[in-house]
């Protein structure tokens, strides 16, 4: 491909799922500034994966990869604030758009129950159910089994419906 | 999983970037893929890239990023960058920065051509740079090799472009100063190539070919391909220089849709003159950097047709996925 048509590749992967990778870093770190960093250092490093020609199975987990990576770096040289201390400092929900107050409200009232999950199951959670992945596309990120992630997800939802006081 | 806690979940799709922060970071990237093109082989330095992903950065204004420029357009730092060649400090900026900057200050088709014929001039410069400091290593080499493929390429399909807006005669314009330019950097390089820099040689042997390719309005891949197997002096060998080597193996992976027809087509021979004396008075023809013609064999050139072996066909499909102008 020449440079224009994996521009178009590229642009059409950012259009497609920089909601995705923006909220994937909004759950994991302490700040919308630093999810946005991160989700464009994300997509810049995708282009680098793009231009060089790499065989790119499956752009959306590699993006995930991609971006969970960046903030495992992130946590190493900050070593600060995770989504337990994101809440308590009041998480910015500003500057997505038109959004109702109430609409933050019920946001923050779903971070209030995930961030009592440990970090793991609260990516599985939120990648399976939020983002719509399977255990399978789930553990391709993560580097676990299949199983593993399934078992995760399981123990994680039922720690949810506890804390909602839903029961199937 | 019961509907509720669904739906209670799904209340966090309700994160996302605003339309306006969406918008933004889309420029910046469409900004940042300008910067780096595909299939460039520079790989930026730790240090650099920290810079700059710090310039490219959301909380980097766009006003500083200009007041930059400015500042540095004012100063002799813009200038000096334009003067460094791989392995400067300056380099970078050079590439990343003062170049973007020029195309995109050249907003006409004309302009742009212009542009894009003089930064594949300038990849032959810096080897003329490096060769006279003794400091063409061959990944310099392989990288001013690969990069001058490329530059070639975009200012074919830039003087084109301009063709087909109708000037016709601001193209072969064009096309004519570029050979002229590839003609007297190749001089240059021949001054400080010695005998035993196969590495300058093989650089050198492109230029010049792709220097007469283009006065002599056959295609860039034939004359680039023929120079693989001219020694110097004219005659052919099975030698093949190790720019073209190296470019191979770059490369080996390349587009080979186009493969067929040209692995079975007879070569052309492009005869370098041992004084490297080109013109650049020549006329060019307008299908010169066209691809229904990119590999078609000249008619003007008294050379033997012959069945191409192995590997040249593989080096052929190495060069039309690299070199070829206008696909």
């Amino acid at each position: 491909m020449d440079q224009d048509e994996t521009k178009e590749q590229f642009l059409a992967a950012y259009d497609r799922y920089a909601d995705d990778i923006f909220r994937f870093c909004t759950m994991k770190v302490s700040g919308r500034e630093v999810a946005q960093d991160i989700t464009q250092d994300a997509f810049m490093r995708f282009w680098q994966q793009l231009r060089l020609g790499t065989d790119i199975g499956n752009e959306r987990a590699l993006l995930y990869t991609i971006a969970r990576n960046l903030i495992i770096d992130w946590y190493r040289k900050k070593r600060e604030q995770s989504l337990d201390m994101l809440t308590d400092e009041g998480f910015e929900f500003a500057g997505d758009d038109h959004k109702k107050i109430s609409e933050h409200a019920e946001m923050r009232e779903v971070l209030d129950v995930v961030r009592d999950l440990d970090e793991p199951s609260r990516e599985a959670l939120t990648l399976r159910f939020v983002e719509g992945m399977s255990p399978k596309d789930i553990a391709e990120i993560t580097g676990e089994t299949a199983n593993a992630v399934s078992v995760r997800i399981n123990r994680a939802l039922k720690k949810v419906q506890e804390r909602l006081h839903v029961h199937e | 999983m019961n509907d509720f806690t669904t739906t209670f979940l799904n209340r966090l799709k309700g994160i996302t970037l605003s339309s306006n922060e969406r918008l933004a970071m889309r420029e910046r990237l469409v900004l940042y893929t300008d910067m780096h093109i595909a299939s460039e082989a520079l790989q930026t330095s730790s240090a650099y890239s920290g810079i700059f992903s710090f310039i490219m950065s959301r909380r980097f204004p766009a006003y500083a990023l200009g007041l930059m420029l400015v500042v540095t357009l004012g100063g002799g730092v813009t200038l000096a960058a334009d003067t460094s060649a791989p392995g400067d400090a300056l380099y970078a900026l050079k590439i990343h920065i003062n170049e973007p900057v020029m195309t995109a200050l050249a907003p006409t088709a004309s302009g742009q051509a212009k542009v894009a014929a003089e930064l594949a001039t300038r990849r032959v410069d810096e080897a003329v740079t490096l060769a006279s400091r003794g400091t063409l290593t061959t990944d310099r080499q392989t990288y001013l090799a690969t990069e001058f493929a490329v530059r070639i390429k975009n200012a074919a399909k830039k003087a084109d472009e301009l063709a087909s807006t109708g000037d016709t005669a601001g193209a072969e314009t064009i096309k004519a100063n570029l050979a002229a330019n590839l003609a007297g950097e190749a001089q240059a390089l021949g001054a400080v190539t010695t005998n035993d820099s196969e590495e300058s040689a093989g650089l050198l042997r492109i230029v010049v070919a792709t220097s007469q390719d283009i006065a002599n309005t056959t295609s860039v891949t034939d004359a680039i391909l023929a120079s693989s197997n001219d020694t110097g002096n004219g005659s052919a060998t099975s030698t093949e220089p190790s720019a073209v080597r190296t470019m191979a193996a770059m490369t080996k992976n390349a587009s080979t849709s186009s493969s067929t027809p040209n692995a079975v087509r007879a070569r052309t021979t492009v005869r370098i003159p041992r004084d490297l004396h080109l013109t650049a008075s020549t006329t060019f023809r307008g299908h010169l950097f066209t691809s229904s013609n990119a590999f078609t064999s000249k008619t003007d050139v008294a050379i033997p047709h012959t069945a191409a072996s192995q590997s040249d066909i593989n080096r052929t499909q190495m060069l039309d996925g690299s070199s070829s102008l206008t696909q």
